[in-house]
């Protein structure tokens, strides 16, 4: 069967993906499809941005050589990451916010590196390969390999050429987000005090089943207290709204762009349920947060480019202008609408094949394709903007990424690194539309 | 007549924040420097014309000034600016770590108004080789700081209210030459000896005094009349760090200029803002909301400075209880700040504004207050509640006769900034100066009439805005190159 794509309420969902006609997977705003794979993204939410990938073995002469050696037991996505300022590589701890810890990943002179659960997870899993649907494994209580070919899952599936019934999916998948936030969960923590708590809310389990927290929050903060709730009549496509962390965040529209931002978590309950809590956080502590980290990000930037011996204290542009003169103006100057950070991603359906007397994987096909990032000098926001078209990638050697996966898994320094599984294990969240903010541009 | 000008108060261009810095400068000082510079016949004729040329020709006014004091500092991206524009005014020469003389006040611990203080506590030493780490080395430690007490309820969260209180801790804790922070607990009462605070800024024309007292601070207004501070509520359970602004009023004779931060008042018909003057309500949700402070501040601006009741020769004289000759926008002109209920209290000759779009557009200055304050929108202002009389019912006259705005945005990310501001002037950096003469002639009055004049004069410089799709309206015409004053100068003049 082959993957079909068509459209539900502006939203592109992909058919074909088991054996029943009915069901449909959902793909995103709007979508590429490069070979045999089809690249979705969703930016319901500003951040994270959910990436949905299928590889549709049908297509692919690749898998069509592969299936007639007979030796293909499974197929799935792996991913792979690179972090850029302007053309240089630089290790993720540089750039820094969520994508620091992937530090014990990074390989080779262009500080590529896995986009997979830590080191320390997966040896407590046994993973030999980083699949990526193998991050449900920290959110979910799979035990067994076959549970993979069903679909869905909360990272996506393996592809089998076995008959595995109804719900097996025909196509191997990724879901993911794009996280590249600045602001870390620690960061967001630190902020959060019992002072500027606004509202405990204690559901039932079967509420919390039905419902994300966020989405009980909103209603509560809606309609309670009767015939004065602080948001009664809430123009809910004007909300901006992203995850960091376990953390849901919510800014409300203003007509002077002061809005308040509501940040919604879970906390466990002594009794064992889950209390939803709402902290409140003014423009100004927002900004604090969002608006000087990407400052920071370019002075980390710059002291690596001099610890490398890249550029010395005579390459700092003058100061010119007024508003260019403060302790963290940036040590760059941009031009409008350069995308000075690229974060780099490959996606690649990958097989694991068995022979009488070995097991490997065998490249099936990738694809390459960027999430692009502007700087704004204005209001010193670094910000994901624009995603570049995926293309077919030939030329990269997976296999270098599998064996920076495994020694990072037998390294003392790497073996027992962690990373922040909440990275992987939000892409499957309920998310309302929310239209404030800004949405993702796409170019060639 | 020839005039001078002691008391300068320069309202920076810190774009869409705020920094205030007030000089008591020595005329005759500045002469010296000119005629040594330059030689005795480039002193101008007019002292009032001393400081403009000096920073015209480069005349160094290091050892000029003989007080100053900086309300705020802008955000971080102006902090070099607010520091080079001090060193500019010879309020700080470069070397010379230790002010004694300098008075810094942050009005609330917004970054933009806080942030950029930190490049007056701190200079950052570039990295010059490989390993080599930023530095953050002292630069200036004023003599005095003035902030809100905190508490652990109010604190900010923010990174750069904790590094800010670092800076000022490490200017406390040298081993000589320390910088004292005084507290300001609510009402404005210095936290320790409970007195309320009153900066000293010298003495001007015939010795009269030059002091800024301070009216409000951490959620709370000091009512002279009814002897107590009146504490304000936050509209919701979190805490407002506007509403906890530090509220001057800085004095010169019968000259006053009410700098309040970013306090807000009702926005809407409450606070006397009816129609084309009232907030745009229809989005803004209930925890966006200040809390009204301006209500309070008043009365108590009545209470503390009442009108003349009897004309004595060296005394201040006003016409009006709560009189201050310039306002400084509240919260940049917000639409919830700046109420007619406050105009028609302080009634004010010259109300500025310091605007922009960098570092945060806030769509300000906005259309409703630029209404409130525009003579030919708003005639009259109408008087609130008192006793048996009801809000709205008695009018009084708008006063306003000069508006001036540091910047303004025409556009930002390509959408057109609409706001009308009729007939204000773009300034840039913006210098009002009460003239000295005319403060000595009210101060020996004996009669109503007399007349206080108020000159001001602009920089014109702008933000340099990175995103093309950002633009700012121009600024006032400006005069040739040779001028000496870039922009103006304007005068004004109100009786007393």
């Amino acid at each position: 069967m082959t993957l079909t794509v068509s459209s539900v309420n502006n939203q592109y969902v992909v058919g074909g993906i088991t054996r029943d006609p009915s069901v449909t997977a959902p793909l995103g705003r709007a979508y590429y499809q490069v070979g045999p794979h089809l690249l979705g993204f969703d930016d319901n939410f500003a951040e994270p941005v959910i990436v949905r990938a299928y590889y549709d073995p049908a297509q692919d002469p690749q898998a069509a050589l592969a299936l007639a050696r007979n030796t293909v037991q499974y197929a799935g996505y792996v991913q792979f990451m690179q972090l850029s300022f302007r053309g240089m590589p630089i290790p993720p701890d540089v750039y820094g916010g969520k994508l620091a810890d992937r530090v014990p990943y990074v390989y080779g002179r262009d500080k590529k590196f896995l986009d997979f659960m830590g080191p320390a997870d997966a040896r407590v899993r046994g993973v030999l390969t980083p699949f990526y649907p193998y991050n449900a494994l920290l959110a979910t209580s799979i035990t067994d390999n076959a549970t993979f070919f069903q679909h869905p899952q909360l990272n996506g599936s393996l592809w089998s050429p076995a008959n595995l019934g109804t719900t097996q999916s025909l196509a191997a998948s990724l879901y993911g987000e794009i996280s590249p936030g600045l602001v870390t969960p620690a960061d967001l923590a630190r902020v959060l005090t019992p002072d500027n708590q606004i509202l405990v809310l204690s559901p039932t389990p079967q509420q919390l089943a039905q419902t994300e927290a966020y989405r009980l929050a909103l209603n509560a903060l809606e309609t309670t207290p009767q015939g004065n709730p602080p948001l009664a009549q809430l123009d809910e496509s004007q909300v901006a709204a992203q995850i960091i962390g376990d953390y849901v965040l919510l800014t409300l529209p203003d007509p002077e762009e002061l809005g308040d931002t509501l940040v919604i978590s879970t906390a466990t309950r002594t009794d064992g349920g889950t209390n939803v809590i709402v902290n409140l956080l003014d423009d100004y502590e927002m900004a604090d947060l969002f608006y000087n980290a990407g400052r920071l990000a370019l002075w980390r930037i710059r002291q690596y480019q001099i610890d490398q011996g890249v550029v010395d204290s005579e390459d700092l542009p003058q100061a010119a202008g007024r508003g260019r003169s403060g302790l963290y103006t940036p040590p760059f100057q941009f031009e409008p609408g350069e995308y000075a950070i690229q974060l780099k991603y490959w996606t690649a359906a990958v097989a694991v094949e068995q022979t009488r007397q070995q097991l490997y994987r065998t490249l099936l096909s990738g694809i390459t394709w960027s999430a692009l990032f502007q700087f704004d000098e204005d209001t010193g926001l670094m910000n994901f903007s624009t995603i570049k078209q995926p293309s077919l990638f030939d030329g990269y050697t997976v296999m270098d990424g599998f064996r920076a996966f495994e020694t990072s898994l037998q390294s003392p320094r790497t073996a027992n690194a962690l990373i922040d599984t909440r990275n992987f294990t939000k892409a499957a969240m309920v998310r309302d539309n929310f239209a404030g903010g800004s949405k993702l541009a796409f170019i060639n | 007549m020839p005039q001078s000008a002691s008391l300068e108060i320069h309202v920076q261009n810190v774009g869409q924040g705020d920094s205030v810095l007030v000089i008591n400068r020595s005329l005759s000082a500045v002469k010296t420097a000119i005629t040594t510079a330059k030689g005795a016949a480039s002193v101008p004729a007019n002292p009032i014309d001393y400081m403009p040329y000096a920073i015209k020709n480069g005349v160094s006014l290091a050892g000029t000034v003989t007080k100053a004091l900086l309300v705020d500092g802008g955000d971080d991206e102006y902090g070099g600016n607010v520091l080079d524009y001090m060193a500019a005014q010879g309020v700080f020469d470069g070397t010379t770590v230790y002010r004694p003389d300098l008075s810094l006040v942050v009005s609330h611990y917004h970054d933009d108004h806080m942030a950029g203080l930190r490049s007056v506590f701190k200079e950052r030493i570039e990295p010059k080789k490989k390993n080599d780490k930023v530095m953050l080395i002292d630069r200036l430690r004023p003599g005095t700081v003035y902030q809100a007490m905190t508490d652990k309820k109010s604190d900010p969260v923010s990174q750069r209210y904790a590094d800010f209180q670092a800076d000022v801790l490490g200017a406390m804790s040298v081993a000589t030459n320390k910088t004292v922070r005084v507290y300001l607990s609510p009402g404005g009462r210095d936290a320790i000896t409970k007195q309320q605070v009153s900066i000293d800024l010298g003495t001007g024309v015939n010795g009269i005094p030059i002091k800024a007292t301070v009216l409000a601070a951490a959620q709370a207004v000091w009512d002279k009349g009814k002897n107590q501070v009146v504490a304000i509520a936050s509209t919701g359970s979190t805490v407002d760090q506007n509403d906890r602004s530090v509220v001057l009023v800085l004095e010169y004779g019968s000259f006053r200029c009410l700098l309040g931060g970013d306090i807000a008042g009702n926005g809407v018909g409450p606070g006397g803002n009816f129609g084309a003057n009232a907030a745009d309500t229809g989005t803004k949700k209930f925890f966006s909301q200040h809390a009204d402070v301006e209500s309070t501040l008043g009365p108590a601006l009545e209470a503390y400075f009442p009108k003349t009741t009897a004309w004595v020769n060296g005394q201040p004289k006003f016409t009006a209880d709560g009189y201050c000759t310039v306002f400084k926008a509240n919260h940049h002109g917000s639409s919830s700040s700046v109420d007619v209920h406050l105009l028609a209290t302080v009634q004010p000759l010259v109300f500025v504004g310091s605007s922009g779009v960098k570092a945060r557009f806030h769509s300000h200055p906005t259309q409703a207050v630029m209404n409130r304050v525009t003579p030919a929108q708003t005639a009259q202002w109408g008087r609130r509640a008192e006793g048996t009389v009801a809000a709205d019912t008695v009018m009084v006259n708008n006063t306003i006769k000069g508006i001036y705005l540091t910047e303004v945005a025409a556009k930002v990310k390509n959408k057109a900034f609409g706001v009308s501001i009729y007939t204000a002037s773009i300034m840039g950096d913006t210098v009002i100066r009460p003239v000295d003469e005319t403060i000595a002639a009210v101060q020996a009055a004996t009669s109503p009439g007399t007349a206080l004049t108020v000159q001001v004069y602009g920089i014109g410089e702008q933000t340099l805005l990175y995103d093309p799709g950002s633009t700012l309206r121009p600024t006032a015409a400006l005069n040739a190159a040779s001028a000496i004053y870039p922009i103006g100068p304007f005068t004004h003049s109100d009786t007393h």
